[in-house]
Formats: structure tokens, C-alpha cells, sequence
């Protein structure tokens, strides 16, 4: 028989058979739920491998003391401690000559890694997120700036002009980095050397009176790792007092997307449950149809390979409406407010989850289609040995 | 000329645990360009002795020959080819593929013959259903047709790689008087034009229409005339 009777037979089958419409409902909800689940489960593992490892506003302590100086070389000398850094010279808000407001901060000038461009140095320079994220009125900014920000290539080499205290200053973007590694979770986060911060925020006092920078202030603290936070504060707390500016609850979350898996796991068990039932009664290859093929000199074989074409078009319909819907749901709606989601949590769609979510539902399908088969075989040689036709 | 010929033929089951001799050790011959109704009561037999010959079921004991070829021990793939070929069979309860239009049911048994490219097929198709004066419900459903056009629906499935066996398990069974004389006129026409026609039944009137006419009772032919 040619390829294409096979397939007449099967899309005639797919299509008329109601049942069909339930079948593809179920391998859509189990299509949406494995790109989804991946591409949930993804996107906070990566927000928590980032976190753990580079997004610094887990990695920062902020230690006080009300009775003496705080010795930074101590601190500095803490095994796990990155660097050390004032809360006057931590970070500064200044406002570009496009009326935008960037948060910039200083570190030390080869702390932060960049994706395309030079490290920092002691000249008029910043690194820059391959991604701004814009504030809460983002209709407000000049539309070829912001169109510049959404891509970071775009922007490597310009120069913001930044006004303070009346004063023009230019800084050159040379460097960008990968947002989800170093962001501190705010918008427009830039990084300049601790020098830079110290010439910037001089000039930022220069005319307020009493305003100084103090070396007796608050300080922060950036560890290394996520995971050594709480030993080294315990070892701060030892003699200053110590806090945290965001706190991390990882057991919980790791919790929350186990129970998440989980759940998805047992739907695919009971989606794959359904299917062999619906498929096993409702499949082309009954006792009723088979007497009739059979007399028109069709095999068992062919029938066969007619339900299994059958369920393999059934999985293909189903993953075409699952990624419009997909299209719909996250390039459509979440690509439009994910630039203004404050958190800077990037929501991933991997090529993976699509394929592994076809690949799981072929399987469903087709295992669903062979165990049915398997069994009505049996129990149509069963009541063909037992009755009269 | 011997179209179908069956050698002590044996086919036994069992029912409740026990044993029916559904055909007990029949030998006859059926020859082309007649028309045979095999008729008895239910249970006799006469089902399962067509359903034998047309190579749908196993037989105990016994052999089968088509066209002078022992075909009782062929293999499968064989035995579908021989369906596919050289029979073609008319039941009852028509057997229609609901989700297929008309023509695309008669289509059927031509989609496993190399013989027929899609053009043909639908062409043939559509001349078998003008043969049965259906030429203006080709692209109607079964569900959009009476029981006599789908019966006639069937038929023209059957005739569709010109079979030169007809097989007909109660073909008027469901049918009205007048369905009935049709589809009883074109198997007599078909079994004139050369055609090998056996008819089961229990219909008296199919006596008019049968060169040969064998009456089964337990498993058995008790005339034949």
C-alpha cells in the first residue's frame, strides 16, 4: 500500500472521529504543561543559580556599627568576601541628557565580567546590562534611546551624558554584561569604578553644605557565593551589627518547583491513562472494522500502521495549537511586559522544552496506541476463536 | 469453469463448552457464470461456511481451492491478496466507513491495489456507483443515505477491482421489497456476465433468482437443486 492510502486512511480516521477532539485537548494541556513547567522551572533555576553566583544584591551583607569605625581590612580579609565598599561611594542615581535615570555602582574594576566590550578602568567609563529594564513609566523615554537599551550591541561605545549639580559629565559604555548575572535587581544598573563612584559622588555634594563622604559609615559587604552568606555574617556579627538586603529562600523555592515537577509528572501519567483508554475504544481497528477491511484484503499489519499514522498526525495537530497558544501566551503577551518586570527575571522558553514536549507526547501517544492495540488484538482473536462471525 | 471448490470441509467452535460442528465435511463445487443461494435456518452453518471460503476463517480440517489453487494452507499476506483480488464480499449490515463519502468507500479496496493511481481509483469508483444508479450520491455519507443506497453502496465497493467471486452473507436482510429485487438483479446480472455469485439466505424469494439452490443444516448440505 502507497504512503499516501496510509495517510488518506489516517487524516479520514483523525478527522471524523470526535473523540479526537478530547485526545487533542489532552496532548495540548500536556504539551503546554511540559513547556511550561520546563520554561517555569528554567527560568527560576536560573534566577537561583544566578542569584547563588552572581546577582549581587543576594551576595551583599550591609554591617553597621554604632560605637566605632568599621575596620574594612578585616572585613576585606574574611575568606569569601569579594570586596568591600562604603555605603556613600555603594551607589548613585544619576540622570542622563535623555531625561533617563540610571543606578550606578562601583566596584572593583575587573569584578565585573563582561559579555562584549573592555573591562572597567580609573577613565570616565561604565559597563553597561545587555538589557535595560525600564521604569515604571516607560512611555516616558525617548523612543531611540530605549530602542538603543533593548539591544546592549547597540549601545557599546555610546556615550551618556550624565548632569549633576549642573555639571555635564561624559561616560563611555565600554562594556556590556549579561543581565541575569549581575543585576541588582533594579532598573538601569551600571557599573563604574570605585574611583569613578568616589569623582561622582563628589560632585553630587559639591554644593550641599555639611554633606561629606564618610568613611565611618555603613559599609557593604560582596561574598563570593550565595551559600557562604550566612557563615560570613555570623562572622561579622561577631563585631558589628549585620544585615541583609534581600533575603533568599532557596529550600522553599527548590520545594515549590520539586512539588511543581511532581505535579506535572502525575498529570502525564494520567493524560497517558486517558489516551489508552479513549484510543483502545475508540481506535480504527475494531472487531467490527477489521471483518470488513479484512475481506477487502487489508492486512493487520496495515490497519495497524494506520491507528499508529492516526495518533502520529493527532500529536503533530495537537503541537501546532500548543505553540500558537505558546506564541500567543509568551511572545505576544510576556515579551511585551517582560522588560517591565522589576524583578529582572528573564521567562525562558527553551528550544528543549519544545522538543522534549513533542517527543513526550509522540511517546504518550504512541505507547497509549500500542498497549490498546495489543489488548484488542487479543480480544478480538479472542472473540473470533469463540464465536460464529 | 470451477471458480471455488471446498474438500471436506471442517470448521468446529465451541459455544458454552460445546462443541458445534459449524461445517461437518461438506464437498461442493461452485463454478463461474452461476449464482448459488445457500439457505437454512440460523445456525446451520451457511455463514461460517462463506466466511470460510472467502478466506476470513480458519478451517479445521478440509481444503479450499479458488481457481483450481489450494488456498486453505497459503499464508496470510496471500490469503489478503486473494480477498483483494478475487472476491468481493456483500454483508448484511453493509460495513460502511462512516467518516468516508460514498465514492471514498468504494475507493477502499482499490487503495491496496497497485493496479489503480488515485485518478483512476476515483474515476472507477464513480462509474461503480453510476452502475448502481448512485451517480448523484457519490459525495454523500452513509449516514446521508438509506439502507438500500448504502447496501448498493457496498455492492459497488465489492465489485471494485472486478472480483470474479461474489460472496453475499444476507444482503437483503435489511433491505425493502423493492431494494431487495434491485440488489437481487444486479447479483443475477453479475453472476450472467460470467461472475461466480453465491448468495446466503434465508429469504425465499432468493429462489427465483439462483441457478443452484443448497439448503444447510447442521453443517450440512441436505439438498441441492
Amino acid at each position: 500500500m502507497r504512503g499516501k492510502s496510509y495517510l488518506f486512511l489516517a487524516f479520514k480516521s483523525f478527522f471524523h472521529k470526535k473523540i479526537n477532539i478530547i485526545n487533542a485537548f489532552l496532548l495540548i494541556i500536556c504539551t503546554l504543561l511540559i513547556i511550561f513547567s520546563c520554561s517555569f522551572f528554567k527560568t527560576f533555576y536560573t534566577f537561583l543559580s544566578n542569584s547563588s553566583t552572581g546577582n549581587l544584591s543576594y551576595r551583599t551583607l550591609r554591617v553597621s556599627s554604632d560605637y566605632s569605625v568599621i575596620d574594612k581590612k578585616w572585613l576585606e580579609e574574611i575568606d569569601g568576601v569579594s570586596y568591600v565598599i562604603s555605603e556613600d561611594e555603594y551607589r548613585l542615581t544619576v540622570k542622563t541628557n535623555n531625561d533617563e535615570y540610571i543606578n550606578l555602582y562601583g566596584v572593583p574594576n575587573d569584578f565585573i565580567k563582561v559579555n562584549k566590550g573592555e573591562l572597567l578602568t580609573d577613565d570616565e567609563v561604565i559597563i553597561c546590562p545587555e538589557t535595560f529594564y525600564l521604569g515604571l513609566e516607560p512611555e516616558n523615554y525617548n523612543k531611540e534611546f530605549v530602542s538603543k537599551l533593548h539591544d546592549g550591541s547597540n549601545y557599546l561605545g555610546e556615550i551618556f551624558t550624565f548632569i549633576i549639580n549642573e555639571h555635564e559629565l561624559d561616560y563611555t559604555v565600554v562594556g556590556i554584561f549579561d543581565n541575569d548575572k549581575y543585576t541588582y535587581g533594579e532598573y538601569n544598573t551600571c557599573f563604574t569604578s570605585i574611583t569613578n563612584m568616589h569623582k561622582l559622588i563628589e560632585t553630587e555634594l559639591e554644593n550641599c553644605e555639611g554633606c561629606y563622604i564618610s568613611e565611618d559609615s555603613n559599609v557593604y559587604v560582596i561574598v563570593d557565593h550565595v551559600n557562604d552568606k550566612d557563615e560570613i555574617a555570623k562572622k561579622i556579627g561577631s563585631k558589628y551589627s549585620v544585615d541583609e538586603i534581600i533575603q533568599i529562600n532557596t529550600p522553599t523555592i527548590t520545594f515549590i518547583l520539586s512539588t511543581f515537577l511532581a505535579v506535572t509528572a502525575i498529570i502525564l501519567i494520567f493524560v497517558f491513562i486517558i489516551l489508552f483508554i479513549l484510543t483502545k475504544k475508540f481506535m480504527t481497528y475494531n472487531k467490527e472494522s477489521n471483518l470488513i477491511y479484512k475481506a477487502m484484503g487489508y492486512s493487520n499489519k496495515v490497519l495497524v500502521r494506520v491507528n499508529y499514522l492516526e495518533n502520529l498526525i493527532l500529536v503533530v495537530f495537537s503541537f501546532i495549537i500548543s505553540m500558537i497558544i505558546v506564541i500567543i501566551i509568551y511572545f505576544i503577551l510576556l515579551n511585551k511586559y517582560n522588560a517591565d518586570i522589576k524583578t529582572g527575571i528573564n521567562i525562558y522558553i527553551s528550544y528543549l522544552s519544545i522538543f522534549g514536549s513533542f517527543t513526550a507526547c509522540l511517546l504518550i501517544s504512541l505507547l497509549s496506541t500500542r498497549f490498546a492495540l495489543k489488548d484488542k488484538k487479543k480480544s478480538i482473536i479472542e472473540e473470533l476463536d469463540d464465536c460464529e462471525i | 469453469m470451477e471458480a471455488i471448490s471446498v474438500d471436506k470441509l471442517c470448521r468446529d467452535y465451541y459455544l458454552k463448552n460445546e462443541l458445534i460442528h459449524a461445517i461437518n465435511n461438506i464437498s461442493y463445487t461452485f463454478e463461474y457464470g452461476k449464482f448459488y443461494a445457500i439457505m437454512g435456518h440460523s445456525g446451520s452453518g451457511k455463514s461460517t461456511l462463506i466466511q470460510c471460503m472467502g478466506l476470513l476463517d480458519k478451517v479445521d480440517s478440509g481444503k479450499i481451492y479458488i481457481d483450481g489453487e489450494n488456498v486453505s494452507s497459503l499464508k496470510e499476506h496471500s490469503k489478503n491478496e486473494i480477498r483483494n483480488k478475487k472476491i468481493g464480499f456483500i454483508f448484511q449490515d453493509y460495513y460502511l466507513n462512516n467518516t468516508m463519502k460514498a465514492y471514498e468507500n468504494v475507493m477502499l479496496p482499490m487503495l491496496i491495489n497497485d493496479k489503480y493511481n488515485k485518478t483512476d481509483m476515483k474515476k472507477r469508483a464513480k462509474e461503480l456507483l453510476k452502475l448502481v444508479g448512485l451517480e448523484d450520491r457519490v459525495n454523500h455519507y452513509p449516514k446521508e443515505l438509506s439502507g438500500g443506497e448504502q447496501q448498493r453502496v457496498a455492492i459497488a465497493r465489492a465489485l471494485a477491482n472486478s472480483p470474479s467471486i461474489i460472496l453475499a452473507d444476507e444482503p437483503t436482510g435489511n433491505l425493502d421489497e423493492f431494494t431487495e429485487k434491485y440488489v437481487l438483479e444486479k447479483l443475477r446480472k453479475l453472476a450472467d456476465e460470467g461472475n461466480c455469485v453465491i448468495v446466503v439466505s434465508h429469504n425465499p424469494v432468493i429462489v427465483e433468482y439462483a441457478d443452484y439452490v443448497l439448503k444447510m443444516k447442521s453443517g450440512r448440505f441436505i439438498y441441492e437443486g
